[in-house]
């Protein structure tokens, strides 16, 4: 792997410095559809084991930001350096609805190069009762809760070897509690299985409960505008001066104060 | 979790509408009796029973229904083999729905009625021409549905597929066969109900069997309880035909479409 070149940006100079080592990163990436400039000039990579979580106002090519790191979509300019595999997790919907929660599980092992991970039906019903969905195993998705059924995405994803989870808003269609609660055990399914995982979302709550690094874009195009460390412990709670003052700070650079 | 709103009990939702067809049947029954009716235009229920026992008996309603069931499942079957594989490609690609979707509509738009003198000179009188109206009736109305079931399937599965390796043609059964499929079986009902109503009136014209036969060779008899045998007949099988292609949403795999 190798650093960009230097510029002058502090920012950007930080981001690529943060890069090294990183086991997914883009290289000065910008991307447009068409006439329309969407991403610019962005340096960004993630280490292993870290939970990066990306925030920006809404439209400012946070989803075309994840394709690219997914390799869905390649970049106008820049590059994306990865050594590792990575799993979308979507925002609502991609849960196949023809097949049951053991069914769409399963499907979480296949690669997307073809490579079967082992362990099989074990594993499948393992993640299962890791999502406490046991008993719920030929259901269909559209007979589960909105919770329910983001539960199953994480075990579809976890059931493979992919060593990124990219997740893009996974959380934003369930109600405040289901919300909430989902974050936490998303946390605890990280502790029992490691992942990296990059965190789009736009929820600046969701940011600080579960990041360790914010990394907060622009108005498009997107650039990096703010990075912050997130060293406090967890569980973060609201009131918790730090994690009140991390809000805070992220209002501010989205100029939402 | 979906709420459905809670069904009728089993034993009232066949005895609610067979309470309907009792006081239809009374209020015709009284009408007749108090001579309501011209003389001639229609039947009693009395005549119209004796109707169905008398061609019972003959074996002619017997062989009408059996020919006109096999129109339709030969047109049908026809019509679904060409319009369901075309609906796939068209739904796939826009070059073909630009280049063929007009085409469809023109023929989609055409009443089956109008394709009769063609059948009849094309393929004379007999099972052919009836099979090939229904068709001509069924086939582009299913090929248009299956290809907006298709065209609507929502892009993340196809992104999802190729997450998981799953590419090519592998994607036609994983993917694309059961995303649309709620949609087409409700196509294939739609389809399979003008089919029914199509072969009567192709065997008002270019067939000597067949229920739509049984009705004008009724009428230029004058028979008017024959003419009623063969609508309620035509009926009575329209709504099995529908409740047996029902069976197909029952598929668990499908419930999906349904449910929500």
């Amino acid at each position: 792997m190798s650093a960009g070149p230097d510029r002058d940006g502090s920012a950007a100079a930080a981001a690529a410095a943060a890069a090294a080592g990183a086991i997914l990163a883009l290289r000065e990436v910008s991307h447009s559809h068409g006439a329309l400039e969407v991403l610019r000039d962005l340096d960004l990579g993630v280490r292993r084991g870290e939970l990066l979580v990306v925030v920006g106002p809404s439209g400012c090519g946070k989803t075309t930001l994840l394709s690219v790191l997914a390799g869905h979509l390649r970049p106008s300019r820049g590059r994306l350096e990865r050594s590792v595999q990575s799993r979308m997790i979507y925002q609502e919907g991609g849960l196949l609805p023809w097949l049951t929660v053991r069914e769409n599980v399963a499907l979480g092992l296949h690669a997307a190069d073809g490579r079967v991970t082992a362990g099989g039906d074990a594993k499948v019903s393992e993640l299962i009762q890791l999502i406490s969905l046991k008993g719920f195993e030929e259901h269909f998705p559209h007979q589960l809760s909105g919770g329910m059924r983001q539960r199953v995405e994480l075990a579809r994803a976890l059931a493979s070897e992919a060593d990124v989870l990219l997740m893009d808003e996974p959380f934003s269609a369930l109600d405040y509690q289901t919300r909430t609660k989902m974050r936490r055990e998303l946390l605890a399914m990280l502790k029992a299985r490691p992942r990296t995982v990059i965190f789009v979302t736009h929820d600046i709550e969701e940011a600080v409960q579960l990041a360790d690094r914010v990394v907060v874009l622009t108005q498009r195009p997107a650039r990096i505008k703010k990075e912050l460390r997130l060293d406090l412990p967890r569980p973060r709670l609201p009131a918790d001066p730090g994690v009140a003052a991390a809000e805070q700070q992220i209002l501010e650079e989205l100029d939402l104060t | 979790m979906n709420q459905r709103p809670i069904a009728l009990p089993r034993w009232l939702a066949w005895l609610l509408p067979l309470g309907v067809a009792g006081v239809v049947l009374a209020a015709w029954w009284i009408a007749f009796a108090k001579g309501a009716f011209p003389r001639g235009t229609v039947p009693s229920p009395p005549a119209v029973w004796r109707g169905f026992i008398g061609e019972i008996e003959n074996g002619r309603l017997g062989d009408d229904i059996v020919a006109s069931l096999f129109r339709v499942v030969v047109g049908f079957t026809l019509a679904a083999l060409v319009a369901v594989p075309l609906g796939l490609v068209l739904g796939q690609s826009r070059w073909a729905r630009g280049a063929l979707m007009p085409a469809v509509n023109f023929l989609r738009s055409l009443s089956p009625i109008a394709w009769i003198p063609f059948a009849i000179i094309w393929f004379g009188i007999g099972d052919a021409p009836a099979i090939f109206i229904i068709f001509m009736a069924t086939a582009f109305q299913l090929t248009l549905a299956t290809s907006a079931a298709v065209a609507n399937i929502p892009r993340v599965y196809y992104r999802v597929a190729a997450d998981h390796g799953i590419r090519g043609p592998h994607l036609w059964f994983a993917v694309t066969l059961p995303a649309a499929m709620p949609q087409l079986i409700t196509a294939l009902r739609v389809a399979a109900g003008v089919a029914w109503m199509v072969v009567v009136a192709a065997e008002m014209i270019a067939v000597r069997s067949g229920l739509g036969f049984l009705i004008v060779d009724a009428r230029s008899g004058l028979r008017m309880d024959l003419v009623v045998v063969g609508m309620i007949s035509i009926g009575v099988i329209g709504v099995v035909l529908d409740r047996v292609l029902f069976q197909l949403t029952r598929i668990k795999s499908v419930r999906w479409g349904y449910d929500r």
